[in-house]
């Protein structure tokens, strides 16, 4: 059991370092592409689907930009406009990128429920698509800035963005160490989802002491409906050991951590509105282009606390350790965002020389 | 067997999450591609020129804040800088131009040549790649240009997309379109086990199939 985590541990970790091995870089030395080269989704069995993806990303941006080149002599072109940047959100985040996997293993590490992941996807969509605006405004609009220039800017927008997971990640593992998250070990487990989701109240169950009776095989399963409705009379009392404070706070470090680097892509089409003097247009796309990115990465946010759920199900079904699967995902999970920051911010850092 | 099973899904729920995450990027960089090959003699290759037109949007992106003395155009020398920026970092990505004959990959060196022109909205690069040696025409000899990674996604104008320049003699060049993913590729591809870890090779040739390809033929 405990070799079996420490080999899961160690491919996670496997994972995070194939997809750090090579930092981004552009080739034409503008415009630093938003995932690094040379990383897991060209090389593994899913290369064709991401293939895919990217193809059909390439067709709505492509169609983006003519778009807005030909708003010039035809303002109805502007619900074309915004039907393409919204396509270009859905299929943006449904491709490679940093932004959704941190999320989403933020989720599994703290346990979230479905309303506040999707509000966290949508709010750091929204963030992303602010930062670029802010970025395009005053760099271009007002400093003038040359693309070498914004590029090296947007580098360290990048930098500063790992660095936030990295303590995003170490804040979590922080408090999976000192236990005062989330689900217990001798707690019967609850998915999350099942309306109790105010802020902190989806923390430590109490010390109702069911776990004797999950501790015994063969009762496991008749005392299987007795400890359910224990565990949610439980959770309807536990006091939460986080404030809800912190727990926002904690939230809003997470969306700032994966906002902070505005995407290239909504650069490139900022800067080329600006140069057509359409630059209220750029900013109504890149606003629905974050409403199409929220959307994907909210349904898969949402497939990860499904899953983790469905597996902490299962985990009880097979003998009651389904708090100890949920609490074994939460701190996987924790460990992943502090080592992807770490091994990213590395990436960069050693990329600058 | 039944508490491992648990264990097993969970480490691939989290597996999953981190492992769709850091791939590759799309394309934000689209360029009309055009190329020559240049022959010292019928039947050696000593280099081969580039001339790659920019998007309009990736254009505007680049030339932004260059106009330094504000007289609405774009001199040589306002350019210069971006070009030198342009082929360096070109550099590091093999100049997304690959002679190959089999196993064989012919090297290139840094382009001395090279300039950027502006018109009508549009960003071009014109430049020179020499080979480190001159290459003698062979069997199976073939080049190709493209981003593996598809951050560039090159497409090659349909009037003369390529050329051959020098003393070429009775050489030709033609070229050859990638197969891009089609709809029964990826039907093929959903038909795949997840325990399949290689890719059958008709299917890693689709996925791979973004090369524009040239091949070369003396008489």
């Amino acid at each position: 059991m405990r070799n079996r985590c420490a080999a899961l541990m160690l491919a996670v970790l496997a994972l995070f370092a194939v997809a750090a091995a090579a930092h981004a870089q552009s080739p034409f030395g503008i415009s630093t592409p938003d995932a690094p080269r040379g990383s897991v989704g060209w090389a593994g069995p899913l290369a064709p689907v991401f293939a895919w993806i990217a193809l059909r990303q390439a067709e709505f941006y492509r169609a983006l930009t003519d778009t807005l080149d030909n708003m010039k002599a035809n303002g109805g072109a502007f619900w074309l406009l915004a039907g393409l940047s919204f396509l270009y959100g859905i299929f943006h985040a449904a491709g490679p990128g940093h932004g959704k996997a941190v999320i989403s293993s933020y989720m599994l590490a703290t346990g979230e429920t479905y309303r506040r992941g999707v509000a966290l996807s949508f709010a750091a969509a929204f963030v992303q698509a602010l930062s670029a605006i802010l970025f395009v405004g005053v760099a271009a609009a007002l400093l003038r800035a040359t693309a070498v220039q914004m590029t090296a800017a947007t580098d360290w927008l990048e930098i500063i963005s790992y660095a936030l997971i990295a303590a995003v990640g170490a804040w979590l593992v922080w408090s999976k160490a000192r236990g005062h998250d989330h689900h217990s070990h001798h707690h019967h487990y609850v998915p999350a989802g099942d309306g109790h989701d105010r802020p902190g109240h989806d923390h430590d169950h109490g010390d109702h002491a069911h776990h004797d009776h999950s501790h015994d095989p063969h009762s496991a399963y008749g005392m299987r409906r007795e400890a359910h409705e224990e565990a949610l009379d439980a959770q309807h009392d536990a006091v939460p050991l986080i404030e809800p404070r912190q727990s926002w706070r904690r939230a809003a470090a997470a969306v700032a951590a994966v906002g902070i680097r505005p995407c290239s892509g909504a650069i490139i089409l900022l800067v080329f509105a600006l140069a057509q003097g359409l630059f209220l247009a750029g900013v109504a796309a890149t606003f629905v282009m974050a409403l199409g990115t929220g959307i994907t990465v909210a349904v898969l946010a949402s497939l990860a606390v499904g899953a983790r759920d469905f597996a902490a199900r299962l985990g009880d079904i097979g003998g009651g350790r389904g708090a100890l699967v949920a609490r074994g995902i939460e701190v996987l999970a924790a460990v992943g965002v502090l080592v992807f920051g770490l091994l990213m911010l590395g990436g960069a850092l050693a990329a600058r020389g | 067997m039944r508490r491992k099973l648990p264990q097993i899904l969970s480490g691939g729920v989290v597996a999953a999450a981190v492992s769709a995450a850091p791939a590759s990027a799309h394309p934000h960089v689209f360029v009309d591609a055009k190329a020559e090959i240049v022959f010292s003699a019928p039947g050696t290759i000593t280099a081969v020129r580039n001339i790659w037109q920019f998007d309009p949007a990736f254009s505007e992106y680049a030339i932004q804040g260059l106009d330094t003395n504000d007289d609405g155009k774009l001199s040589d020398e306002e350019l210069k800088p971006l070009a030198k920026v342009n082929v360096e970092a070109l550099s590091e990505f093999e100049f997304f131009t690959f002679l190959i004959a089999g196993d064989r990959k012919f090297p290139f060196v840094p382009p001395t040549e090279y300039w950027l022109e502006f018109r009508s909205g549009r960003l071009t690069l014109f430049y020179t790649l020499p080979l480190k040696e001159p290459v003698a025409l062979q069997k199976g000899i073939v080049l190709e240009i493209y981003d593996p990674e598809y951050y560039v996604a090159f497409t090659f104008v349909k009037d003369r997309p390529i050329a051959v320049a020098g003393n070429a003699g009775g050489c030709i060049a033609a070229y050859h379109q990638p197969h891009e993913l089609d709809q029964q590729t990826m039907a093929a591809l959903a038909a795949i086990p997840q325990d399949e870890r290689e890719l059958p090779p008709e299917l890693e040739d689709a996925a791979l199939g973004l090369a524009h390809t040239f091949t070369l033929k003396c008489e």
